[in-house]
Formats: C-alpha cells, structure tokens, sequence
C-alpha cells in the first residue's frame, strides 16, 4: 500500500490525462462579458439616458427662451440682439415722453390723435412684421437695421410733431 | 526598477516551497497583469496554461465529465472576475487550485445532503501495509479504481494524494476534522488497493 501511495506521486504528471473540451474557453469568455456587462450597462445606460433626456430639456428651453425672448424682450446672449433691444428701450422711452407732450395737446388739435396715432401704429405694424423676420432668421443685419431704422423714424416723426405744434 | 528587488526574493522564496505548477510563476505575472486589465488575450493564455491541470482536479473530484466542465468554466469564471485579490501570496496555480476544489466542494454539497464522512461505521484491520502482496499498477487502474471510490473517500484522495493538500488544509476545505481526513485518506487508499487486487485476480 505504501507502494501505491508512491506509485501515485512518482506518476503524478500521468494522471492529468483528461483534457476539456475545445469550446470551454468561448463559454468563459462569453459568461465574463455578460458578467461585466449588467453591472456597468444598467447603471451607465440608465445614468446616459437621464444624461440625454436632461440635456434635450435644457436645450429645448434654452432654445425656446430664446426665441421667445425677443418677443418677450426676455433675455437673449447674442450682443447683436441685445444691442437691438436697447436701442427699442431707448427710442420707446424717448417717444413714450414725447407723446405724452403731444397728449396735451389732443384737446386743442383733436385731429393729431388720429393722424399721429394711425401713422405709429403704422409703424407698429411693420415693427411686429420685422420681429417675426428676425425670430426666423435671428442673426439679419437687414433685419436689424429696418428695426432701427423703424425706430428712429417713430422719434424722428414724435419730434417734428412736437416740435410743429405748440400748446 | 530598485524597489523590486525584495518582491523578487519574496517570489523566489514563494517558488521554493510550492509544487511544479508555482515554478513558472514569473512568466505568468505579465499575463496575471494583463488580465487584471481586462486583456482578453492574456486571459485565455492564462486558461490555457492552466485549463488541463484544472480540469484533471475537477474530473477527480466530481467524477464526471460534466460537472467537470461545468465547474471548470464556473471556477474560470470566477477566478478572473475575482483576479484583483490576487496579491502574489501564493502562486497564480495555488490560487486557482484553490478556487477550483472549493467550487467543486459547493456543487458537491449543493447535490448532496452529506458527504457521509463518518469514522466508527468501519472496522479497521490492524495488518500492516507490507503484508499485502505486490501488484503490478498501471495509471489507468490507479484511475479507475479512484473512480469506483465512495465520493467522501474520493475526494480526500484526490485533494491528498493527487493535489497535493495536507490534512489540516483538506480538514479546511471540506469542514471536517483533520483526524477525520487521516482515516478517511487511509480508508479510500486501502478501498483503491482493494479494487486493484480483485481485478487482478479476476483478470489472472
């Protein structure tokens, strides 16, 4: 018996006789990846659809601000447009002043209320007609310049009337 | 590269003490590095170097070549997946060797309730060993006879024998006494001597 125990030890390497079968390895191989891969793919791709999905949002509304916000004199980043938006705030103020002169002097020309204000809204009209060209295409210089152009027409138009008349 | 120097010694002191399969240890550490990256390529280098050495354990130990495959694959599995605590304590085959017998002791004790490893059902003959005739013994005998062992024997004259544990690290492996895997080891071998000498005598 101590023989066979010897027996055993000396053949050792003889006894590692079996050998297993050739498509053992791409099982391994194909049972590591799928290991490997739930734990990253949910977490990952569930974190890169929130990710995506986040991203659509903010850029939706940024987008939609800032079409908008020409419309709504929101705020907008292009300095071409807000350069445009204080130049309106300049000339409306100046006009808003300068009508209110002219309002005084309703009473005494009742026919300058319909001349003057038919010729604004006029004005108005075209203004609301430009805004729309330019939430189209934002970035026309054309555009741009009518739109003061426009404006500077409704000063030019308030002043000479303020300026005829005298009450 | 200075600072390797003690791990080195560390190493070959490592290679001293271990069995045929630790003497190649750094040849393998690229690959073990390469596959603790993820390297594919290396990671089947590795299975290869070591696939038949571990499929042998398996086949031993579960007795067939199904399972044998199955905890291969199973053992493959989670030995790379598990490859970054490997810290160079032992050698890579060490490590592996491990991993494998105690899946193949888990899928054991998953089929069945027992190992039915008890001592006092026997009686044990006091004839010494050399009083027993010679006999002429083959590898594939040897084999066979193992084959034909009753699993709780089998598997502690594998793991003793043919894997190189002691007693106290197979008392380990599968939770029994080490006085347990001493008469359970000499049970099996006398169970082997026994089978070969009947086929012996049956044969002449």
């Amino acid at each position: 018996m101590k023989k066979l125990e010897d027996f055993v030890r000396e053949r050792r390497d003889e006894f590692d006789s079996k050998l297993p079968s050739m498509e053992l390895w791409e099982q391994i191989e194909s049972k590591l990846e799928k290991k490997h891969a739930p734990k990253f793919s949910f977490w990952k791709l569930s974190a890169s659809v929130a990710a995506v999905l986040i991203i659509a949002l903010v850029a939706t509304f940024y987008i939609e601000s800032q079409q908008t916000g020409i419309k709504g004199y929101g705020r907008v980043a292009d300095p071409e447009i807000v350069e445009l938006l204080e130049t309106e705030a300049f000339y409306a103020r100046k006009v808003s002043t300068h009508m209110k002169e002219i309002h005084k002097c309703y009473e005494i020309y009742p026919e300058l209320k319909f001349d003057i204000e038919s010729d604004l809204n006029e004005l108005d009209v075209m203004y609301r007609e430009l805004k729309n060209d330019l939430n189209d295409n934002i970035l026309n210089r054309e555009v741009i310049e009518a739109m003061i152009q426009n404006n500077r027409i409704r000063l030019e138009m308030v002043d000479r009337v303020l300026n005829q008349i005298n009450c | 590269m200075q600072y390797l120097q003690p791990f080195r010694f560390h190493a070959v002191i490592l290679n001293w003490n271990q069995n045929s399969l630790g003497t190649q240890k750094d040849i393998h550490e690229k690959l073990i590095v390469a596959s603790k990256r993820g390297d594919n390529r290396a990671r089947r280098q590795l299975y290869e170097l070591y696939a038949r050495a571990m499929f042998n354990i398996c086949y031993r130990m579960m007795n067939n070549r199904e399972d044998a495959e199955d905890i291969l694959q199973d053992a493959f599995v989670q030995a790379f997946s598990k490859l970054d605590s490997f810290r160079y304590e032992s050698t890579f085959g060490a490590w592996l060797k491990r991993i494998v017998s105690n899946t193949c002791i888990n899928a054991i004790n998953k089929r069945k309730v027992d190992l039915l490893l008890t001592d006092d059902m026997y009686y044990f003959s006091n004839r010494s060993e050399e009083e027993e005739p010679e006999l002429p013994l083959t590898v594939k005998d040897v084999e066979r006879a193992m084959e034909q062992l009753p699993e709780g024997g089998r598997l502690i004259f594998s793991l003793y024998l043919l894997e190189g544990y002691d007693h106290v690290e197979i008392a380990e492996i599968l939770g029994i006494t080490e006085s347990t895997s001493k008469s359970q080891f000499m049970r099996a071998k006398r169970k082997v001597y026994e089978i070969l000498k009947e086929k012996y005598y049956e044969e002449a």
